[in-house]
């Protein structure tokens, strides 16, 4: 009976060699990768050239290591933060996205600001500096926030002037959390993107996109001025974090380009075992624009050697200013 | 001794409440393009009774059942953990195949009818991700039937029942080919998610097998052997699950 039925649903399976590891890897990301347009416009992206050229490599009894380069450079060719190859013995990544730029973050000149006496909730760093302004920094967004986790962060920091949201080096984890946290900085149910999904195998068969909307917290809701610090390493939930904000009143991003990260990953594996993650669901901000290479900051600035010199972090100087001059935030405007 | 069995079906109340160990093959693409086989363990409770319709041959058959199990690639990386709840009630006919029905006689029954039929159930991988798990539900107008055949071994009175459902038409869930469980469920997003059963989108049928042998008035000692055969193929995702269960457990006839 089972084989009868199972001849209903069907299909063949890759064979656990290196060519069919090979083929497997490839048919994945085929059939499965969001950006495959965008790259083929952005830097002229070929998949099966890809596969004609990286399969000429292929050895019979070449060993797993061999293996395992061959497929992280095809991989490469996407250039995506989001794609990874695991095997129990290294992991295939691309990191271009921040490895060729500025750091823009130093945690022992972080520490500077926080001191010792900070409170922690949730992973979230949190102090009011000397000028009260309000300091939030926001390390991943791995885990979940509470509304009393939010409600009292926002209860210790609401006599502060202003506030500075830092998720500087924050390389994602969990939309919801990115999505909890935006929410307090809403007073209505708001649109701040869109998210789309594959329909079918075909490179271009996609959803159409829907909105992404935030219902404002039900907590203590932030109204006055804020500054989103960024740099190159805020990536994927991050990137939607800032994607969420930058275009909220009050709020203001400031630093270097985000590292972009747009399409919601999803993992598959190989009949080896290894796993493999790509960038399944692509993500727009309420432009339709995709955030996939970066966001740029309302206000560009990078980290100066001479402030680094004497202690003091440029971007979060520049973001008290901002904070503490109506000029600065838009309000003597 | 033996005339508790006759026409047992149309007579008595019938509980039985079993035990099993499953053998399983999961496939969902949706998670991963590999097959995975494990096993896992299964407990049912099926309750039979006659109505008063129809001269009392017509009678209600409840199947509640609940199941988990592990199951893992050809590559024994990772893992799948797949459980499921079942239940279906259904309403069948009696009827006399042979002139005399019953034990003595060697007699067969028949029965055959309708129900409705429901599953909810889960397979999560640890290949985690932002798609970690897949939701099974399904609701079925289901086509019911059952041959039993009494006869006697050792002296003993036994029953052999085979019984299959499959399914008319229903309802199943999906997600879309790409679509994540963030915009179904955080998002509230809907995409072609609920599908019509049919032969070509999703096939479900469970076969039961059983064998019971009375070892006292009101109790008889019951194995068998349950085959749950679920697949689809919708959205350009594809699924299965087959479940194939050793029981044993008891009946109480009251």
């Amino acid at each position: 009976m089972a084989a009868v039925l199972g001849g209903c649903v069907t299909e063949d399976e890759f064979s656990n060699t290196p060519r069919g590891n090979f083929d497997a890897l490839w048919e994945i990301v085929d059939e499965h990768y969001c950006f495959f347009g965008d790259k083929a416009t952005e830097y002229g992206l070929d998949w099966r050239e890809c596969r004609r050229r990286y399969s000429e490599m292929l050895l019979p009894d070449m060993s797993r290591e061999q293996l395992f380069e061959v497929c992280s450079k095809m991989l490469d060719e996407l250039r995506d933060g989001h794609v990874n190859l695991v095997a129990p013995f290294n992991t295939a990544r691309y990191w271009d996205w921040h490895e060729n730029y500025p750091v823009n973050f130093s945690d022992s000149l972080q520490r500077v600001y926080l001191g010792t006496e900070y409170r922690l909730t949730c992973g979230m760093k949190y102090c009011i500096l000397p000028d009260n302004i309000g300091y939030i920094y926001v390390p991943s967004f791995e885990g979940s926030v509470g509304s009393g986790n939010l409600n009292a962060i926002f209860t210790y920091l609401r006599l502060c002037n202003g506030l500075i949201v830092d998720v500087r080096n924050n390389e994602g984890g969990l939309l919801t959390m990115a999505q909890d946290l935006a929410a307090s900085f809403i007073n209505d149910k708001t649109t701040v993107g869109y998210i789309a999904h594959k329909t079918g195998k075909a490179h271009d068969a996609f959803s159409a996109p829907e909105p992404v909307k935030l219902t404002p917290s039900e907590g203590m809701r932030w109204q006055k001025p804020v500054v989103v610090l960024t740099n190159r390493r805020t990536y994927s939930a991050a990137n939607a974090f800032v994607m969420y904000m930058k275009d909220l009143p009050n709020v203001t991003i400031l630093g270097d380009r985000t590292g972009g990260g747009a399409g919601m990953p999803y993992n598959n594996e190989l009949p080896n075992g290894w796993k493999v993650r790509f960038s399944a669901c692509p993500t727009y901000d309420i432009h339709m624009q995709s955030t996939e290479n970066g966001i740029e900051p309302g206000r560009h600035v990078d980290m100066l050697a001479t402030d680094f010199a004497k202690g003091e972090d440029t971007i979060i100087e520049l973001a008290r200013e901002l904070l503490t001059t109506p000029e600065g935030t838009g309000e003597g405007e | 001794m033996l005339a508790p069995m006759l026409s047992v079906m149309a007579q008595e109340r019938e509980s039985a409440t079993m035990f099993g160990v499953s053998g399983v093959t999961q496939w969902d693409t949706y998670l991963s393009n590999e097959r995975y086989h494990g096993g896992g363990l299964t407990v049912a409770s099926q309750i039979s009774r006659p109505t008063h319709w129809m001269q009392r041959r017509l009678y209600v058959q409840h199947l509640t059942q609940g199941s988990l199990a592990i199951a893992e690639p050809r590559s024994d990386k990772h893992k799948t953990i797949n459980g499921f709840f079942h239940w279906q009630v259904g309403w069948m006919y009696h009827f006399l195949a042979s002139q005399e029905s019953g034990a003595e006689s060697g007699g067969w029954e028949m029965n055959a009818g309708a129900g409705v039929q429901t599953r909810l159930g889960f397979v999560y991988n640890t290949l985690g991700g932002n798609n970690p798990a897949s939701a099974r539900a399904a609701v079925n107008l289901i086509a019911m039937g059952q041959v039993r055949r009494h006869f006697e071994l050792w002296r003993k009175p036994f029953m052999a029942t085979l019984q299959a459902d499959v399914p008319l038409t229903g309802l199943f869930f999906t997600p879309d080919y790409g679509q994540s469980y963030y915009e179904i469920f955080s998002l509230g997003h809907y995409s072609h998610n609920v599908q019509i059963v049919n032969s070509f989108r999703a096939f479900q049928t469970n076969v039961l097998f059983t064998l019971d042998c009375r070892l006292k008035a009101r109790t008889a000692l019951r194995v068998g052997y349950q085959g749950q055969f679920m697949q689809s193929k919708a959205n350009g995702l594809k699924t299965q699950d087959f479940y194939h269960n050793v029981l044993i457990g008891f009946v109480r006839y009251m």
